[in-house]
């Protein structure tokens, strides 16, 4: 029977193993595509044996670290589902995308990705305070070694400001778990169940501060942009698809589950800052000089976002941004994946020197045109799926935020459009002239077709994923609604 | 009839103040160190007279350890003091400050 | 029945994949005739689904299908849900119709392109947004269609992506477009926070137990949606931009059927619209004022497009005032013979611009009545109908729609009524103007250079360009013979049972004696053209520079709305957006937060460097004192 501690240790063995074997850079690829694609039909299977109404499944539940009462308790719900799931295959087209790209001392490259992977997995299947708090403090350390040793010219700074915020924000959670675990009545425990309900506004809002950084929620978004400015393409995708997921899942999954009186308390606060940061991200993609500034800024936006539907408090609000946070890592991903393919073959990532790529390019304008309108949420597509139903939750509460909020959308149209003018049409480029770029082929796009495949089949029936995490977010948000008063 | 503990406590006290007193207003190493030495045989002056009253060695054991540990920072502080001086420092504590921060 | 409808719906996306999957591997010629033989198929399944649903008795042609849920969330879902009446026929078939015969013209306009595949993959794209649009059982799924079919005007405006200028109209027309989206959404929120569901058969139920406010406010947000679609005042600029795209385009999108779908929303709606009078009588005001300002500019607009875009938008203005009025038969009714005559009028057009080698200023035409008669004579028919002259087909709509506003004998009913009229007379004056601009007076010298050559090789146009065109003469001409007051009523007990209240409509003497009046204005309207521009004259230059110089500045540069929008939205937000990229983002998100932890931490150090002075004998004085404070703490503990 397989369960989700095969999904950890799987990549994480692999991981090691890339690292001490002396494979070649092609072998140690394909090996790395071969165990990402494992985790990828892993959780394929899960999703078909998945029931909606079971609770936790595929789970294990053994003792860990016995004095402090830590167990190994990892499982699945419906959202944790949907995070393993876009973490295994922005995975595998990370990996498939590293290839493509022939980066120096890849194997080492693919070997950080897959132990990113376990670490994400452990982050979204985890059901111990400690067992969680592993994986989020430990994702960071294969994705900064990445972003040190693969980087851009400013990765430094980018680095140092990347340490500089999450270790503040891990810093008190670890506090917040520590206080959590060692009141626990009868013996320290932290298991999550246990913990549901024991804990103050201080450890609420230290346990929030790190997953607001996270995230990011604004005003915590200053090391978002140096970060996926500087980040190698496949690194910006795990990072903005999936790394900064995990702060929203864990706000959906943890924190407001764990913490029904304060989050209902406070929901206010997240949904001002969820509010402003819509549309201050929104304002800031706008002028943006190159296409991972504005997917950078866009992703705050989306994340806010995100967070304001889960602090509605209500089943659409969590389905929604369940949904939108699925989509916005397909989205992501597959932007910065173009991203990187612009700057390899068009030389270049800046508007200033891209423009008209869609002429005789039809693979690349098909592709980009497709990603560029499911991120601004065109009517029928997934994305405006998710957003339909967040607003619709902030409707039936709070009607003057969906209306404030709804003024975002239109700046989220203004800026994708302006995204997919400056790179696609319009006049040439003079690195376009120059370089003349060939079309999207083969290698890249079957690293980027996965993503795009994803997002329309979304849009032909979201219902097939609402209908299977809408019991579980309903479930995470229930306590907190009740206090709430709903 | 033996000498009552009190006495040499006192003894071992006043030694003690004295030699504390010494490290801490005089300024030359040599001084320093020998106002240290005073310091630590007025504490194995009370191991010992414990060591009498209750009647165990556990004391002299001590007494003894102190004073190997006392030889060796004997031997690394008197060093020290003859490679300053070999380096024609000046010999002032006062003056020997890169530890400030 | 609804077998048929499926298909229609499903038809034009499966062209959409087929071309963009076998792309480049289809000859250009095939691909054009496959995508128009699809778009055949799926006109004959919406005709032979509109017969089977006319044999129905009355009541039951009502039609929901759901195919599968599509969202769903707690409570919350809704289905792929269609919808099939009266009224969903009538825009199946002109949408299907007149799509056939532009994707057929679209062959010969997009012959020398080599692109012309993705032009007829993003058609058959436009005709199934279109067909989710008006096919739509919910409001989720009314909105998916209408992004959708903003999407392809969008794709299809910035058609030619290397002209900077396609670019920026398809990217405003996106824009504005999306600002119609929110506000249905906004409504659709609005309706389900109500009433606790968004189909229309639940909206419908529910409507009568709206307050009037409440109604009223769901009701402005639908409409904020139709306004921009429609480009109706205030959200109208978009439309004469988006003249840059190709232009069967504008024949398909900007003039039958997409701009029309605000019409078809407020038909559709009718039951929540009528517990909004309010909003009605708002409805009638834009489209009054709307068709008078559009028929004003267009009388000083230079490029033959943008004169038919004005005019359009007039034409969909008339729209508004008829289903504002609760005629909705009647804004309906026009919708249809517009989408005849204005095809017609820009395929003619597009005739013309192709014969002169892309040239679209009227200025450089002139006398080419000779060159293209065929063209001449059909674009004679559509100019006819469009200025409502008796008994052409806008005749006879637009009169329905005025002569409604006399049945309902109130002070709106009355503005529509006189601005209808004035609205008539300025159509006459600015079609008649570029007739006789184009085909008439003398030939401009631009027009004596190519005109000779291009008709010598290539004739009036290809085939495939000059049949629709004559199958939309036909059209224009005796479409208005479905309903000849007091003879024929066709259209309005076909659309009777679409709206459960009733609708308004005129007695048989109203329309004979509005036909006669309109019709006369429209004829003075000509005159007046006919006055001004059919020969040489220096007329029109007197005006220009006489003492109404200032009106016609204001005029030619459209009444200024671009430049109010540039100076109200587009500028702030630009500046907005720097001010904040430059001084707000970088200094106090990005970097005060580390300056002030080093800043933190470089402050600590410094506290503590005041007792760490290197002194050793200062080291050994506070390790004593707190060796006597620990002892001292214990003695007193006991």
């Amino acid at each position: 029977m397989i369960t989700v501690s095969w999904l950890i240790a799987v990549p994480a063995i692999a991981a090691v193993v890339l690292l001490l074997l002396p494979l070649g850079q092609k072998l140690a690829g394909y090996l790395a595509l071969l165990v990402s694609l494992a985790v990828a039909g892993g959780v394929i299977g899960f999703i078909y044996r998945y029931e909606p109404l079971g609770g936790l499944q595929f789970g294990d539940n053994v003792a860990w670290i016995n004095p402090l009462g830590v167990r190994w308790h990892v499982a699945l719900n419906g959202v944790s589902l949907a995070m393993v799931a876009i973490t295994a295959l922005i995975t595998c087209c990370g990996i498939g995308y590293g290839m493509w790209a022939r980066r120096e001392r890849s194997h080492a490259s693919y070997a950080l990705i897959l132990l990113t992977e376990a670490f994400l997995i452990i982050v979204f299947t985890a059901q111990d305070l400690v067992v969680f708090y592993v994986g989020f403090e430990g994702m960071l350390i294969p994705l900064l070694v990445l972003l040190a040793a693969w980087g851009g010219k400013g990765r430094k700074a980018a680095m140092v400001q990347v340490i500089a915020y999450t270790a503040m924000g891990t810093l008190l959670m670890l506090l917040a778990i520590a206080w959590l675990g060692f009141t626990a009545p009868g013996g320290p425990n932290f298991d999550m169940v246990s913990a549901i309900g024991r804990g103050n506004d201080w450890v609420f809002a230290a346990f929030a501060f790190a997953l607001a950084i996270k995230s990011p929620l604004f005003p915590f978004h200053g090391w978002v942009l140096p970060a996926y400015r500087e980040a190698s393409p496949e690194v910006a995708a795990v990072l903005s698809g999936v790394a900064s997921k995990a702060g929203g899942y864990a706000f959906l999954a943890i924190l407001v589950p764990l913490f029904p009186e304060q989050s209902a308390k406070f929901a206010w606060v997240f949904i001002t800052l969820g509010a402003i940061g819509f549309l201050y991200g929104a304002f800031l993609a706008f002028r943006q000089p190159d296409g991972r500034g504005v997917v950078a800024y866009s992703s705050i936006a989306q994340m806010s976002f995100i967070i304001l539907g889960v602090f509605l408090l209500n089943d659409r609000g969590a389905t929604g941004a369940t949904f939108q946070m699925v989509n916005h890592a397909l989205v992501s991903a597959a932007l910065f994946l173009l991203a990187g393919w612009l700057e390899t073959q068009a030389g270049s990532g800046s508007f200033k020197h891209l423009g008209g790529l869609a002429r005789s390019r039809p693979v690349l304008a098909t592709t980009a045109l497709i990603v560029g309108m499911a991120a601004l949420a065109v009517p029928g597509s997934s994305v405006f799926a998710s957003e339909f139903l967040i607003l619709l939750g902030a409707f039936e509460d709070y009607w003057w935020l969906g209306a404030i909020v709804s003024i975002g959308i239109v700046l989220a149209a203004m800026y994708m459009l302006r995204w997919i003018s400056a790179v696609l049409h319009e006049r040439e480029g003079d690195f376009v002239g120059t370089l003349d770029p060939p079309d999207l082929r083969r290698g890249a796009l079957l690293c980027i077709l996965p993503l795009v495949l994803c997002l329309l089949g979304l849009s032909i029936a979201p219902a097939q994923f609402t209908d299977r995490v809408d019991a579980t977010t309903t479930a995470m948000i229930h306590a907190a609604a009740q206090e709430a008063g709903r | 009839m033996s000498v009552p503990i009190t006495f040499f406590l006192g003894l071992s006290a006043i030694l003690f103040s004295v030699g504390l007193i010494g490290v801490l207003l005089r300024r030359s190493p040599l001084t320093i160190l020998l106002s240290l030495e005073v310091m630590l045989n007025s504490v194995n002056l009370t191991l010992i007279a414990f060591s009498r009253e209750v009647g165990g060695t556990d004391g002299q054991v001590f007494a003894l350890i102190v004073m190997g540990v006392a030889a060796a920072e004997v031997v690394v502080g008197l060093g020290l003091v003859v490679a300053m001086t070999r380096r024609e420092m000046v010999l002032d504590t006062d003056e020997l400050r890169t530890l400030n921060g | 029945m609804t077998e048929l409808v499926w298909i229609t719906l499903a038809l034009p996306i499966v062209g959409v994949i087929v071309l963009t999957l076998l792309g480049m591997k289809l000859p250009a010629r095939g691909a054009g005739w496959f995508a128009s033989l699809i778009m055949l198929a799926a006109f004959g399944c919406a005709a032979v689904a509109t017969v089977i649903l006319a044999t129905r008795p009355e009541e039951e042609r009502q039609v929901v299908q759901v195919a599968w849920t599509w969202l769903s969330a707690g409570n919350f879902s809704v289905g792929l849900d269609l919808w099939f009446d009266e009224l969903t026929a009538v825009m199946l078939l002109i949408i299907t119709g007149v799509g056939f015969l532009i994707h057929v013209y679209s062959i010969g306009y997009m012959e020398d392109d080599p692109q012309s595949r993705r032009f007829m993959a993003y058609l058959n794209l436009f005709v199934f947004s279109m067909l989710l649009l008006v096919l739509s059982a919910n409001l989720v799924l009314l909105l998916a269609g209408w992004g959708l079919v903003g999407l392809s005007s969008y794709l299809l405006i910035g058609f030619w992506h290397n002209k900077p200028k396609a670019i920026k109209a398809a990217k405003k027309a996106f824009i504005m477009n999306a600002i119609g989206d929110v506000g249905i959404a906004i409504g659709a929120f609005l309706l389900f926070v109500d009433l606790g569901t968004l189909s229309y058969s639940g909206i419908f139920a529910g409507a009568a137990s709206l307050s009037e406010t409440q109604a009223s406010i769901a009701c402005l947000l639908l409409l904020v949606g139709a306004v921009a679609k429609s480009a109706q005042l205030p959200l109208h600029t978009w439309l004469p931009d988006a003249m840059e795209g190709p232009t069967p385009i504008s024949a398909l999108i900007h003039a039958a059927t997409m701009v029309t779908a605000g019409v078809y929303l407020i038909a559709r709606f009718n039951p929540l619209f009528h517990q909004a009078p309010k909003v009605l009588d708002l409805i009638v005001i834009i489209g009054v004022v709307g068709l008078l300002m559009a028929g004003l500019i267009a009388l000083v607009q230079t490029d033959i497009k943008r004169i038919i875009a004005f005019s359009t938008m007039s034409q969909i203005a008339y729209m508004f005032v008829g289903v504002g009025l609760m005629s909705y038969w009647s804004g309906v009714f026009h919708l249809f013979t517009h989408a005849f005559f204005k095809a017609l009028l820009f395929l003619g057009a597009g005739l013309v611009i192709h014969a002169l080698h892309g040239e679209q200023d009227i200025r450089n035409m002139g006398g080419l009545r000779k060159q293209l008669p065929k063209v001449y004579f059909c674009m004679m028919i559509g100019a006819l109908a469009l200025s409502g002259i008796f008994p052409f087909s806008g005749g006879f709509s637009k009169d329905a729609i005025l002569s409604s506003a006399l049945s309902v004998d109130s002070p709106i009913g009355w503005i529509a009524y006189v601005g209808g009229l004035v609205g008539a007379l300025l159509t006459g004056i600015y079609t008649f103007r570029l007739m006789f601009m184009v085909f008439h007076r003398r030939m401009s010298p631009y027009a004596e250079n190519v005109i000779p050559h291009s008709v010598k090789h290539h004739g009036e146009g290809p085939s495939t360009m000059l049949w629709p065109v004559y199958i939309l003469s036909i059209g224009a001409a005796f479409a208005g013979l479905l309903q000849i007051p007091g003879l024929t009523h066709v259209f309005s007990s076909w659309l009777e049972p679409i709206s459960p209240y009733g609708m308004v409509e005129a007695t048989a003497g109203q329309d004979w004696f509005t036909t006669l009046i309109g019709s006369a204005v429209g004829l003075i309207g000509i005159a007046v053209a006919y006055h001004l521009y059919a020969r040489e004259n220096d007329a029109p230059e007197l005006i220009r520079n006489g003492r109404a110089r200032l009106i016609h500045r204001a005029l030619e540069r459209r009444l200024y709305w671009d430049d109010l929008y540039l100076w109200t939205f587009e500028k702030p937000l630009q500046w907005a957006s720097a001010f904040l990229n430059r001084d707000v983002d970088s200094p106090a998100f990005r970097w005060a937060p580390l300056d002030g932890l080093g800043q933190l931490t470089a402050f600590f150090g410094r506290s503590f460097t005041i007792i760490e002075n290197g002194i050793v004998r200062m080291y050994a004085l506070v390790f004593a004192l707190g060796i006597g404070a620990v002892i001292l703490y214990l003695l007193v503990r006991g």
